[in-house]
């Protein structure tokens, strides 16, 4: 009895500290870190990797890689596949007596499956303008009880289903891009818990910085700056019907970082800073973030 | 087609009516131009409209290389056009290189073919 009563303290301490946490670890996507309503031919397959490390308040860790698989079905439907690995998602947990001590959980997150439609199109000489909108499920694949200490909003998964809906718009010319995308992830409850519902919200423009003229035929490579900002509004994750101390608010960052593109793949890293953030109670508040991304095209005959 | 006076000057009323029928083909579309528009050999210059970036011509270069009878394929980022080398003795349609930058998720412009051994036709895909 005095066993289960310590584990859920330690339960309820660790998911009061990293429930805040979830808005970093699983930041909304923005034109660098998703490919908005860019172009992608029928047949083309994008193979990207994401290694993220987030740093917050109250000892909250993570660190976790998202692998994304791209396919232009048609030149017109995009299907999107997303699996999360969490490598570390650790806490500092007060245990009994006001011991407090680090607990990690790793493994397997959510996979997120999601189709894009371009509905809207018009294309000029170096220039594109396009609406897209997304619609997606989010499967409970991840494992949701690694490890007890950390609570259910540290596990690598969250072992409910969800959808998320999204609308992305981009222009881009030959110089520079912009793009911005609205959306909203609904969460279902699994064993009376339940994530909250977040409202996100991103834009972004990157600017040409190399090479300063183009010359006829395609550059080898270019280098872009890229300046984002990303903002998340989600409501607290609610337990036995009440809120879970410490989840749930609203976090906007600005994002700069830089791309390099070739043909064949690119290369991109972006910072994130918090800019505005609001929690509830004593939730974990995001210090810094960085993200390394990796894209490499492939192509397949099989498509519409 | 064009109407000439007798000192093998065109006519004013020649220049009208072939002014009236490039502007009837033009309206109409491509559709009535394919029979022009199929070469052997040669070379094709199409204006790609809506490709921004080198990452963005990866799927444009699959695609028109992927046209049967296509030797090589060049584009140029700044002017929007692929300069398409065909195989000699190849066929390829103007139909075939527009359904290529569909296909690719970008939109085709004037074709215009080169080095044709007939006439050299110019196509318009009117978008």
């Amino acid at each position: 009895m005095a066993a289960l009563r310590r584990r859920r303290r330690l339960s309820l301490a660790g998911a009061a500290l990293l429930g805040a946490a979830l808005v970093g670890a699983r930041p909304a996507r923005a034109q660098l870190t998703f490919p908005g309503a860019a172009p992608i031919s029928s047949g083309n397959v994008i193979i990207r990797t994401q290694p993220e490390l987030i740093d917050s308040t109250n000892g909250v860790h993570s660190i976790l890689d998202k692998n994304i698989a791209i396919y232009g079905a048609s030149p017109d439907l995009a299907f999107i596949l997303q699996s999360t690995s969490f490598i570390a998602n650790s806490a500092n947990v007060v245990g009994p007596g006001g011991r407090s001590f680090q607990a990690t959980a790793a493994g397997l997150g959510d996979t997120l499956l999601e189709a894009r439609y371009t509905v809207y199109q018009v294309d000029g000489v170096g220039s594109t303008f396009r609406i897209a909108p997304y619609i997606g499920v989010s499967m409970p694949t991840g494992m949701d009880n690694v490890n007890s200490d950390i609570g259910r909003a540290g596990q690598p998964g969250s072992g409910t289903w969800g959808s998320r809906n999204a609308l992305t718009m981009t222009y881009a010319e030959l110089r520079w891009n912009g793009g911005a995308e609205f959306g909203y992830q609904a969460n279902s409850a699994d064993a009376g818990y339940r994530f909250g519902n977040t409202f996100y919200a991103d834009a972004g423009v990157h600017y040409l910085l190399w090479p300063t003229t183009l010359e006829t035929g395609v550059p080898s490579a270019e280098l872009y700056a890229s300046l984002e900002a990303n903002w998340t509004n989600q409501v607290a994750n609610r337990a036995a019907g009440m809120n879970v101390p410490g989840t749930g608010g609203q976090l906007l960052t600005i994002d700069p970082g830089l791309i390099y593109t070739r043909r064949l793949y690119s290369l991109s890293f972006t910072a994130l800073l918090p800019a505005l953030e609001h929690v509830r109670d004593n939730g974990a508040r995001l210090n810094y973030g960085g993200i390394l991304f990796f894209r490499y095209s492939l192509f397949t005959p099989y498509h519409w | 087609m064009r109407a000439r006076g007798r000192r093998g000057q065109p006519t004013r009323a020649g220049a009208r009516l072939a002014g009236v029928l490039l502007t009837l083909a033009l309206l109409s579309g491509i559709s009535a131009l394919p029979a022009l528009a199929q070469e052997q050999g040669g070379e094709a210059l199409m204006v790609v409209k809506g490709v921004t970036s080198p990452f963005a011509t990866f799927g444009l270069l699959k695609h028109l290389n992927g046209i049967p009878g296509v030797e090589r394929v060049d584009f140029s980022l700044r002017s929007g056009v692929a300069d398409v080398k065909m195989k000699p003795g190849a066929t390829v349609t103007a139909q075939q290189l527009r359904d290529a930058v569909h296909s690719a998720a970008y939109t085709p412009g004037e074709i215009r073919f080169k080095s044709a051994p007939t006439a050299a036709a110019t196509a318009s895909s009117g978008q």
